[in-house]
C-alpha cells in the first residue's frame, strides 16, 4: 500500500502560503472594515447574553457556554475605543482560534455585522502605516483594498494576546 | 507504515504496562514452597505478549531482553528450573528494568542501556547458574560492568541474513481477522521481501468463496531479522497456517550498529502520535483512525481515546450500560418528537411524563459517563506489594502488606493525583512505622508487622487508610522535635490531635538518620498540600507502641462538585457545598466596622471577616447593600473562614466543573465555571481566592 | 313483791258505814268491785277489773302479812287485819280487810275481800307490827313453846273430854278401890278430890262450850238484825274456833249480798222516780201485755181523754187501766196481741181513738239473759195538733187559691200554734195589700193614666216590686214623652221628606236630559283620538323601518371595521413574518458565512463549496432584502389599512348617530302612538262613564219618584202615630195640660224658629203648618 500522508492543518497552512491567495473573513466596526484569516475563524454566531467576569477590562463581556465549552467574549468595538453599540439578536460573534504559547484558545469577538469571505492575493497586501493611538498597529498585519474598500488585516494572535488573556504568567 | 503503526504504539504501551503490572504482582505471589504453575503460565504469558508486541513494533531492544526473561520462566514453567527467591529478584529487577525501558520509548527519552545490560547479565547469570545449579549470588556492580562488555559481541554473533517462509494458510484464516497482506508489509518494513504465490489451492471461480484463503507462499526476506521479529509477525496466526521458516545466514561484519537504529526510528514516531493528538484532530480524521482501528482487529474490548496521557481502559460491561442508556434516550427522544409534531394541551401530561424521564435518562446518562471516569483503587494499590518487598528485604524488616477494597472505585484523576502521596505515607509506615523483628518481638508483638491499606466509600467521598502496627508516634518526641525546630513555641498547648499534625508542617522530619527511602522532611507536607488540592484532607491517629493509622478522604471525582447556587444581584455564583458552614441573617449589633480593614461580624464568639461579593465583583444590579437585608454565608477554605455578603440562596445542585483557563485566564476568586441548566455559564467561587481579593 | 309507786303520806279516810266490796278469782284478778271501792281507789271500773288485786297494795305493808293471808286462804280459812291500801294518786286509806274463799260444790270458787273502816287504835297497833315485821321483828303467828300450848289449848272439845274421862276415871276407881280396901281413907279423899278436880275441869270445858255457843247464838242474832260488824274471834283451835270461823265467813259473805242488793234496789228506785215523773207517757206491760206500769203523764192523758175514748170503746176506764189488758184499747185484740208477741225491736205506729189521734212506740224488755220479760209503750196523744195542722192547712190553700179574706181563729190557740197562726195571718194581710196595690196601679196604666204610684210601705220582696212597678211608670212616662215628642218631629220631617223628594225627582229628570247630550258629544270625540291614534302608528312603523335600515348600515359598517382590523392584524402578522424571514435570511447568511470559513478551511477541495456558500449568502442577501422591501410594503399597507379602518370607523360612528337618531325619533313617534291610544282608552272609559252616569241618573230619577210617594205615605203614618201616642196620659202632658195654652205653643214656636235659622228656609212652612196640627190636637186632647 502506498504511503497515507496525513495533512495537517499546519501542513495546509503551510500549502496556502505557497499559494498566492489568502481567504479572509471581512466584517466591520463602525465605518471600518477588518479581516481575518479565515482559518482563525471557527464559527460565527449571533450574540447571545453572556455571564459577566468580574474585575476585567469592560471590554471582555464575559464569558458563554459553547457547546460545553467556556468561551470569553470581547468587544472589538470597545476594543478599539469605537464607542459602544447595543447588542441585538442580529449583532455577530466571530468565533476565532487563537494560539498562545501551545495550547489554541478560543475566543468570541463582537462585530458590527460580517461582510463577506474574501480572497486576498498575498502580493497585494500592503504593510500597515501608523494610525496614531485610535488602532494599534501591532496587530494590524497589512492593508488590502477590496472592491474598492480598505480592509485592515487583523493578526488573530496578537490581537488576542494584547488583551492580555495569557493567563501562562498567572498560573 | 510507520504512521499506521504508530496508532497502536498507545495501546501496545498500555498493554505492556499491565503485563509487567501482572508479572510484578505474580512475582510478588509466588510461594517459593509450593509454585502453582499456573502462576508461572499467567507471568509467562505476560512476559511473551510483551516479547511479541515489542517485536511487532520494532523495539528490538524489548523483545531480546524479554526474550531472555522469557527463557527463563519457560524452565521455571517446564520444571526445569527451581525457582529460587535470587531467581524471583533477578526477574523483579527485570521488570523494573522492562518498565524504565518501555517508559523511555514511550517518553521518547534515551534508554539506560547500562541498567539494561545490568539487569540482561543477571538475568543470563540465572539462567547459566541453573544449568550448573550453582548458588545464585547477587552480582556485584563492577562484576556487571565487565560483564556487559563481553555479553553483546556474544549476541551479535548470531547474526542472520535472511529467512525463508513457507507460509499455507488455512481457508479460515480471513475470518480471524487476520490479513497476509498486513503481515508481508511488516515483514517487508524488517528487509528486502520477495514474495512468490502459489496458486494451486484456488478452487473453480464457481466454488470459490472470496471469504476463504486458498493462496499460499514462499517468502524470502533478506536482512539482519532476528527470529523472534519473524515470528513476531507470525504469532497471531500460528494455530490457523501451516508455518515453515529456515534461517538464511550471513557474515557478521555488514552487521550495522543495533541499538541506535530502533530509537531513531522509534522517537519520531512517538511524537507524531503526541502531537496528533489535538484538539485540531478533525471529525474526519478520527472517524478514519477509528476505522483503522477496527480493521486492524486487534482492538479487544477496551476502548482508547488517542490522547497520551489522558487514555483510560474501561470495562465492557460500564459501556454497555451506556449504550443501554443512550437507546433509553433516543426512545425518549423519538417519543417527544412525536408528541410535539401533533401537540394537544391534553397531551400535556405525557409530554411531562416524557420530560420527567428524559431527565431521569440524562441523569442516569450522565452518571454512568461519569461512573466510566471511575477507576478501581487497584490501581495505585497495585504497586505497593512490590514496594513492600523491596523495603522489606531491605531493611530486613519481617512486613506484611494487607490491601482492602482494591475495587473500590475512583475518579480517573484521582486515582492519579493519590498516587505519590500514597506512596510516601506506604513508605512511611515500612520505614518509620514498623520496627525491627527483634525490636517487635521484644515488644510481645508478632514478629511480623502488618501495614493495611484500606479503601472505601463513605458519602460522596472515599477514604484510603494507611495503618501500620508498628511503634507509632511519639508526642513528646514530635513536640520536642517541634520545638527544636522553631515550629511551635515551647509552652504552646497542643492537643493530641494537634501534636499529630505537627508531622505536616513543612520542613519537620522526626526520622533519627536519613535513609533513602523516607526522612527527608520534606515529605509529609507535600502529601497534605497535594491532598488538599484534590480538595480531600488527611488525618492521623496514633498509639505509641501500637501503631498508626492515616486517613486520606477525597471527594470521588474532581470534575463534578455538589454546589451552592446564590445569587447576587442578576448574576449566579456557585458555591462548593463543602466550603459552606451555615447561612444566616446577620444583626446590626453583631457587626463591626473596623477603620481600614473592612467590617467584621460575631459569630460564636469569633469575629469574622465580610467579604461583600457585590463590592468585591462589581455587581450593580446587587439587591441590597445593607448586611442587615441579605444573607452571610459563612465559608471556610484553607483554613480561612470569612463571611459572605449575598443576596440570596438559590438551590443546591451538583455541577460540572469547566476550566476557565481553557480558552480565557485564570480569575482571582474563581476556581472555574460551570454550566447551568438554562446553558449560561456560572463562576465557581474559590473562598481563599476571594480572601486575597477583598484584601487587595 | 311487787311495789306500787308512787306513794304520799295523805291519807283518805273512809267513809263511814260504807263497805269496801271486792271479789278476785283464784289467781288474785278483780272480777268485781263495788262503788265504793272504785271511788276510794281512785281507779275506774275497767281499770280495776281484770288487774291484779295487788295493785292498790301500799308498799308499807308488809310481804309477811300477804304471806299469812294466802296461808289462811289456801287451807280455806278466812283472814282479817287492818290493811294499808294505795290509792291511784297514791295517797293511803286503812281498812280493815276481811277475806273469806267462798265455796261452792265444797271447793273454793273465788275470794271476797270486805273492808270496813278501822278504828284509830286498830290502825297504830297495825302499823307498830307492820314496822316490827318490816324489820323481822315480830311475827304473825306465835312460834315456839307458845305455838305448842296454843296447840294443846287447843284441842278438840272431845279430846278434852275423854282426857278428863282418863284422869277422872281411872285413877279414882283404882284409888278409890284400893282405898276401899285398904280402908285408907286419906287416900279415898284424895282421890276424892281427884274426882271433884276433874269435874270442876269438866265444869269448865262445858262452860267454855256453853259461853262460845251463847256468843254464836248473840252474833247470828245481830247478824239477823243487818249488823254484821261482830267481833268473832278466828283464832281459837278448837271446834269452837272452826265454828266461829265458819259464822265469821258467812257473816262476810251475808254483808257483802246485802250491800249488792241495797245497791241494786236504790238503783230501780231512781229509775222509777224518773220515769214516773217523765212527760212522755210510759206504760210498761208484761209478757201477757198485761199494763204492770204508768207514769203519771200517761194516767193523767187517759184521764183526759176518757170521754172521747168512750165514745168508741164503751168500756174504757182510766182509773181501772193499772193491771188491766192492753187488748182494751184495740177492737180487735188478737191482731195486735200478734204483733206485739213477736215484738223484738221498736214499733211504732198511730191509732185514731174516738177522734184521739194517738202514736204509740212500743219497745221489748228483755232480762239480762235477753229473754223478754214485757213491753214499754210510750203514748203521745197528738188530737189538738192535728186539729190546728188542718185548720192552717185551710188557710194556705185558700191563700194558695187567692182567697185572701178568711183569717184563722186565734181564741183556741196557745203558745206555738198561737204565734203560728198570728204570723199567718199577718202574711195574708200583707199579701193582701200588695196585690191590692199593684192591681189599682196596673188598672190605671191599662186606662193609659201613667200618673198613680205605689204608696204604701213595704219591705224585701214587696218593696223591690212596689219600686220597680214605680220605676217601670217612670220609665214609661219618660219614653211615652219622648216618643210623642219623636212622633212630632217624624211627622215634621216626613213631610219635609216628601216636599224634597219631589224637588229631586224634578231635579234628576233635568240631569238626564244633559247627561244625554254629554255623550253623544263624547262619541265625537272618541272617535277623532282613536284616528290620531292611527296615524301615529303609521309614523311609528315607518319610523321603525327606518330604523332597520340604519342599523342595518351601521352593521354593515361595523363587518367593515373588523374586516379592515383583520386586515391590520394580518398586515402586522405578515410584517412578523416577514421579520422572521429577515432573521431566518441573517441566520442564513451566517450559516453560509460558516460554510464559506469551512470552506476555506477545506482548501482547494473547499473551493466548489465556496462558490455555494456565496451563492448562498447572496440568496440570503437578497432574500433579506426582498423582506426588508415587503417589510416597508407591508408597512405602508398597514398604514393605509389603519388610515382605511379609521375611516370605516368614523363612517360607522356617524351611522351609529344616524341609527340612534331615527330611534329617537321612533321612540317618539311610538310615544305619540301609546299617548293616543292611551287617550282614545281614556275617551272610550269617559263615554263609558258618562253612559253609566246617564243610566245611573235614570235610576235616580225613578228613586227619587218613588222616594216622593214613600216619603208622603210616611208623613201620613207618622201624623196616624201622633195621634196614638195622645192616648196616653203622660205626667209631662198632665202638667202642660194644667199650664195655659199660650205658654205651651210659644215654647214650641220657640223650638221651631231656633230649628228654621239652622235649617233650609224651604222647610219652614210644613213646620209651621205641623205646628198648627200639633195645636188642634193638643186642643182636642
Amino acid at each position: 500500500m502506498s504511503e497515507i500522508i496525513e495533512l495537517s492543518s499546519t501542513d495546509q497552512q503551510d500549502a496556502k502560503r505557497l499559494d498566492t491567495s489568502l481567504q479572509f473573513l471581512s466584517f466591520t466596526l463602525g465605518q471600518e472594515e477588518y479581516g481575518v484569516d479565515i482559518l482563525r475563524v471557527q464559527e460565527i454566531r449571533s450574540w447571545e447574553p453572556v455571564s459577566r467576569i468580574p474585575n476585567v477590562p469592560s471590554y471582555e463581556k464575559g464569558v458563554v457556554n459553547l457547546r460545553g465549552a467556556i468561551v470569553p467574549i470581547i468587544d472589538l468595538r470597545e476594543r478599539f475605543q469605537l464607542g459602544h453599540s447595543d447588542y441585538s439578536p442580529l449583532t455577530v460573534v466571530v468565533v476565532l482560534q487563537a494560539r498562545m504559547a501551545d495550547k489554541t484558545r478560543i475566543i468570541g469577538v463582537v462585530v458590527d455585522s460580517v461582510s463577506d469571505v474574501v480572497d486576498v492575493n498575498k502580493k497585494s497586501i500592503q504593510s500597515a502605516p501608523n494610525f496614531g493611538a485610535k488602532v494599534s498597529t501591532e496587530f494590524i498585519n497589512g492593508l488590502v483594498s477590496v472592491s474598492g474598500r480598505m480592509v485592515m488585516l487583523l493578526d488573530v494572535d496578537k490581537l488576542l494576546k494584547l488583551d492580555g488573556l495569557d493567563g501562562e504568567d498567572e498560573s | 507504515m510507520s504512521i499506521d503503526m504508530a496508532q497502536f504504539h498507545q495501546v501496545f504501551f498500555e498493554e505492556s504496562f499491565e503485563g509487567l503490572d501482572a508479572m510484578e504482582s505474580g512475582l510478588l505471589n509466588l510461594d517459593l514452597g509450593d509454585v502453582n504453575v499456573e502462576d508461572i503460565n499467567t507471568i509467562f504469558r505476560a512476559a511473551h505478549s510483551i516479547k511479541g508486541g515489542s517485536g511487532t513494533f520494532g523495539f528490538t531492544a524489548v523483545s531480546d531482553f524479554t526474550h531472555v526473561m522469557e527463557t527463563l520462566l519457560d524452565e521455571m514453567r517446564d520444571g526445569r528450573r527451581k525457582i529460587t527467591q535470587p531467581a524471583v529478584d533477578v526477574l523483579l529487577g527485570s521488570v523494573d528494568c522492562l518498565r524504565d525501558m518501555l517508559q523511555s520509548i514511550q517518553n521518547g527519552s534515551e534508554v539506560d542501556q547500562s541498567d539494561v545490560a545490568e539487569h540482561k547479565l543477571a538475568l543470563d547469570n540465572e539462567l547459566n547458574n541453573a544449568v550448573s545449579s550453582s548458588s545464585a549470588g547477587k552480582p556485584s556492580p563492577e562484576a556487571l560492568a565487565s560483564n556487559s562488555a563481553t555479553a553483546l559481541p556474544a549476541d551479535e554473533a548470531k547474526q542472520i541474513a535472511g529467512w525463508v517462509i513457507a507460509f499455507s494458510p488455512h481457508l479460515h484464516l480471513l475470518k480471524t481477522g487476520n490479513e497476509p497482506v498486513r503481515m508481508f508489509r511488516e515483514l517487508a518494513s524488517l528487509g528486502h521481501l520477495t514474495t512468490t504465490v502459489d496458486l494451486q489451492g484456488v478452487p473453480d471461480l464457481y466454488d470459490l468463496d472470496p471469504e476463504e484463503c486458498h493462496l499460499s507462499w514462499k517468502l524470502s526476506v533478506l536482512g539482519d531479522i532476528p527470529e523472534t521479529e519473524v515470528d513476531e509477525i507470525f504469532d497471531w496466526v500460528e494455530d490457523d497456517c501451516d508455518l515453515a521458516k529456515q534461517p538464511i545466514y550471513q557474515t557478521p561484519t555488514e552487521a550495522p550498529p543495533l541499538h541506535s537504529a530502533p530509537d531513531v526510528a522509534i522517537n519520531p514516531v512517538a511524537n507524531r502520535v503526541t502531537e496528533d493528538v489535538s484538539p485540531e484532530l478533525t471529525r474526519a480524521e478520527e472517524s478514519e483512525s477509528n476505522s483503522l482501528e477496527r480493521k486492524s482487529g486487534k482492538k479487544e474490548d477496551a476502548k482508547a481515546a488517542p490522547k497520551g496521557s489522558s487514555s483510560i481502559r474501561v470495562d465492557t460491561s460500564k459501556i454497555d450500560t451506556l449504550i443501554n442508556m443512550v437507546g433509553e434516550l433516543v426512545i425518549t427522544q423519538s417519543m417527544l418528537s412525536l408528541l410535539g409534531e401533533h401537540f394537544e394541551l391534553n397531551k400535556l401530561d405525557q409530554l411531562k411524563n416524557g420530560l420527567s424521564q428524559l431527565e431521569r435518562h440524562t441523569r442516569e446518562l450522565q452518571e454512568s459517563v461519569m461512573n466510566i471516569r471511575m477507576l478501581p483503587i487497584s490501581f495505585v494499590f497495585s504497586r505497593f506489594p512490590r514496594l513492600a518487598h523491596d523495603i522489606s528485604s531491605k531493611l530486613g524488616k519481617k512486613i506484611e502488606l494487607k490491601l482492602v477494597g482494591e475495587n473500590t472505585e475512583v475518579d480517573k484523576t484521582v486515582v492519579e493525583l493519590l498516587s505519590d502521596p500514597l506512596v510516601h505515607l506506604v513508605r512511611n509506615s515500612l520505614d518509620h512505622g514498623i520496627e525491627m523483628p527483634d525490636v517487635r518481638l521484644a515488644a510481645g508483638k508478632p514478629e511480623t508487622g502488618t501495614v493495611t491499606l484500606e479503601a472505601y466509600h463513605r458519602g460522596g467521598n472515599i477514604v484510603i487508610e494507611v495503618a501500620d502496627d508498628g511503634k507509632g508516634l511519639d508526642k513528646d518526641k514530635l513536640r520536642a522535635k517541634a520545638i527544636e525546630k522553631g515550629l511551635i513555641d515551647a509552652d504552646a498547648i497542643l492537643s493530641d490531635k494537634q501534636t499529630y499534625e505537627l508531622i505536616f508542617m513543612p520542613g519537620f522530619s522526626t526520622a533519627e538518620k536519613l535513609t533513602d527511602i523516607s526522612g527527608r522532611g520534606v515529605g509529609m507536607d507535600v502529601v497534605r498540600r497535594n491532598i488538599q488540592a484534590l480538595g480531600g484532607n488527611i488525618e492521623i491517629l496514633s498509639e505509641l507502641g501500637k501503631g498508626s493509622t492515616i486517613s486520606i478522604h477525597l471527594p470521588l471525582t474532581l470534575a463534578i462538585l455538589d454546589g451552592q447556587s446564590i445569587a447576587v444581584g442578576d448574576e449566579t455564583y456557585i458555591l462548593p457545598l463543602g466550603s459552606i458552614i451555615e447561612s444566616l441573617h446577620v444583626k446590626e449589633d453583631r457587626l463591626n466596622r473596623v477603620a481600614g480593614k473592612g467590617e467584621t461580624f460575631l459569630l460564636r464568639g469569633q469575629y469574622l471577616p465580610i467579604i461583600r461579593m457585590h463590592q468585591i465583583f462589581n455587581v450593580l444590579t446587587a439587591k441590597t447593600t445593607k448586611l442587615t437585608e441579605g444573607l452571610i454565608v459563612v465559608v471556610e477554605g484553607q483554613g480561612l473562614r470569612c463571611g459572605l455578603f449575598v443576596d440570596d440562596l438559590l438551590g443546591q445542585q451538583q455541577v460540572v466543573i469547566k476550566s476557565l483557563e481553557a480558552n480565557y485566564r485564570r480569575i482571582e476568586g474563581v476556581s472555574g465555571a460551570t454550566i447551568l441548566g438554562d446553558g449560561s455559564v456560572a463562576l465557581i467561587l474559590d473562598i481563599p481566592g476571594l480572601v486575597r481579593l477583598a484584601n487587595q | 313483791m311487787k311495789l306500787n309507786h308512787p306513794v304520799t303520806d295523805r291519807e283518805v279516810l273512809m267513809k263511814p258505814g260504807t263497805i269496801l266490796v271486792t271479789r278476785t278469782n283464784l289467781k288474785g284478778i278483780i272480777t268485781y268491785a263495788n262503788d265504793a271501792f272504785i271511788e276510794i281507789s281512785g281507779f275506774s271500773k275497767d281499770e280495776l277489773v281484770g288487774a291484779n288485786h295487788n295493785m292498790v297494795r301500799h308498799p308499807d305493808m308488809p310481804p309477811a302479812a300477804f304471806q299469812d293471808l294466802w296461808d289462811c286462804l289456801k287451807t280455806g280459812r278466812p283472814w282479817t287485819a287492818p290493811v294499808k291500801n294505795r290509792t291511784k294518786s297514791g295517797d293511803y286509806y286503812w281498812v280493815e280487810a276481811n277475806v273469806t274463799p267462798v265455796f261452792k260444790n265444797g271447793k273454793v270458787q273465788e275470794y271476797l275481800s270486805v273492808r270496813y273502816a278501822p278504828s284509830r287504835e286498830q290502825i297504830q297497833q297495825a302499823e307498830s307490827l307492820y314496822e316490827k315485821l318490816n324489820a323481822n321483828k315480830a311475827t304473825i303467828r306465835p312460834t315456839g313453846i307458845s305455838a305448842v300450848i296454843k296447840k294443846l289449848l287447843e284441842l278438840g272439845l272431845w279430846k278434852k273430854v275423854g282426857i278428863i274421862y282418863l284422869i277422872f276415871l281411872l285413877p279414882t276407881i283404882n284409888s278409890i278401890y284400893d282405898h276401899y280396901l285398904e280402908q285408907k281413907y286419906p287416900e279415898m279423899f284424895l282421890f276424892l278430890g281427884l274426882a271433884g278436880f276433874a269435874s270442876i275441869l269438866g265444869y269448865s270445858v262445858i262452860r267454855s262450850v256453853v259461853k262460845a255457843l251463847e256468843n254464836s247464838i248473840r252474833i247470828c242474832y245481830r247478824m239477823a238484825d243487818e249488823q254484821f260488824r261482830n267481833t268473832i274471834d278466828l283464832d281459837r283451835g278448837d271446834e269452837i274456833g272452826d265454828f266461829y270461823r265458819a259464822l265469821y265467813g258467812m257473816q262476810v259473805k251475808l254483808n257483802s249480798d246485802l250491800a249488792y242488793s241495797k245497791q241494786v234496789a236504790s238503783e230501780a228506785m231512781r229509775i222509777k222516780q224518773a220515769l214516773d215523773n217523765v212527760q212522755s207517757c210510759v206504760m210498761v206491760a208484761n209478757n201477757d201485755l198485761d199494763i204492770i206500769y204508768m207514769n203519771k203523764t200517761v194516767a193523767e192523758m187517759f184521764q183526759n181523754a176518757e170521754a172521747d175514748i168512750r165514745k168508741q170503746l164503751p168500756e174504757f176506764d182510766a182509773s181501772k187501766l193499772m193491771g188491766a189488758n192492753i187488748d182494751q184499747f184495740h177492737k180487735k185484740p188478737a191482731h195486735q196481741r200478734g204483733l206485739l208477741a213477736n215484738l223484738s225491736s221498736t214499733f211504732s205506729s198511730a191509732l185514731v181513738v174516738g177522734g184521739r189521734h194517738m202514736n204509740i212506740v212500743a219497745n221489748p224488755v228483755k232480762s239480762d239473759e235477753n229473754e223478754r220479760i214485757g213491753i214499754v209503750v210510750e203514748w203521745l196523744d197528738r188530737t189538738h195538733e192535728v186539729k190546728i195542722e188542718q185548720e192552717i192547712a185551710s188557710i194556705v190553700e185558700a191563700v194558695k187559691a187567692g182567697e185572701l179574706s178568711s183569717r184563722i181563729e186565734l181564741a183556741d190557740k196557745q203558745g206555738f200554734f198561737e204565734t203560728l197562726s198570728e204570723g199567718i195571718n199577718e202574711l195574708t194581710d200583707v199579701i193582701e195589700n200588695v196585690f191590692r196595690d199593684v192591681g189599682s196601679t196596673m188598672q190605671s196604666m191599662a186606662s193609659g193614666d201613667l200618673t198613680n204610684r205605689i204608696t204604701s210601705d213595704y219591705q224585701g220582696v214587696y218593696l223591690n216590686c212596689k219600686n220597680d212597678i214605680n220605676t217601670t211608670i217612670d220609665k214609661l212616662n219618660e219614653i211615652f214623652g219622648q216618643v210623642s215628642e219623636s212622633a212630632h218631629f217624624i211627622n215634621n220631617s216626613s213631610q219635609e221628606i216628601a216636599s224634597g223628594n219631589n224637588n229631586l225627582s224634578q231635579r234628576a229628570e233635568q240631569q238626564a236630559a244633559n247627561l244625554q247630550q254629554t255623550a253623544a258629544s263624547m262619541e265625537e270625540l272618541t272617535s277623532t283620538v282613536k284616528n290620531n291614534a292611527d296615524n301615529a302608528q303609521q309614523a311609528n312603523t315607518v319610523a321603525n323601518n327606518a330604523r332597520e335600515l340604519a342599523e342595518k348600515g351601521g352593521n354593515v359598517v361595523k363587518a367593515a371595521v373588523s374586516a379592515m382590523q383583520e386586515i391590520n392584524e394580518s398586515s402586522n402578522k405578515i410584517a412578523d413574518i416577514i421579520s422572521v424571514i429577515d432573521e431566518i435570511a441573517f441566520q442564513t447568511n451566517l450559516l453560509a458565512l460558516n460554510a464559506s470559513v469551512e470552506a476555506a478551511r477545506a482548501g482547494e477541495q473547499g473551493r466548489g463549496f465556496s462558490v455555494v456558500a456565496t451563492e448562498v449568502r447572496n440568496l440570503a442577501q437578497r432574500s433579506a432584502t426582498a423582506a426588508r422591501e415587503s417589510k416597508e410594503l407591508i408597512q405602508t399597507s398597514v398604514q393605509k389599512v389603519r388610515a382605511g379602518t379609521e375611516f370605516v370607523n368614523e363612517t360607522g360612528k356617524a351611522l351609529n348617530e344616524i341609527v340612534a337618531g331615527v330611534q329617537k325619533v321612533g321612540d317618539i313617534v311610538a310615544q305619540i302612538a301609546d299617548a293616543s291610544i292611551e287617550q282614545s282608552a281614556g275617551i272610550g272609559q269617559v263615554n263609558q262613564a258618562v253612559a253609566q252616569m246617564d243610566e245611573i241618573t235614570q235610576q235616580n230619577a225613578a228613586l227619587a219618584e218613588e222616594a216622593s210617594a214613600a216619603s208622603v205615605s210616611m208623613s201620613d203614618l207618622s201624623t196616624n202615630m201622633v195621634e196614638m201616642l195622645a192616648f196616653f196620659k203622660t205626667e209631662k202632658k198632665a202638667a202642660e195640660h194644667q199650664v195655659s195654652h199660650h205658654a205651651d205653643r210659644s215654647s214650641v214656636v220657640r223650638a221651631e224658629a231656633n230649628r228654621a235659622t239652622s235649617s233650609q228656609p224651604v222647610r219652614q212652612p210644613s213646620s209651621f203648618k205641623q205646628t198648627s196640627n200639633a195645636d188642634d190636637e193638643w186642643q182636642d186632647f
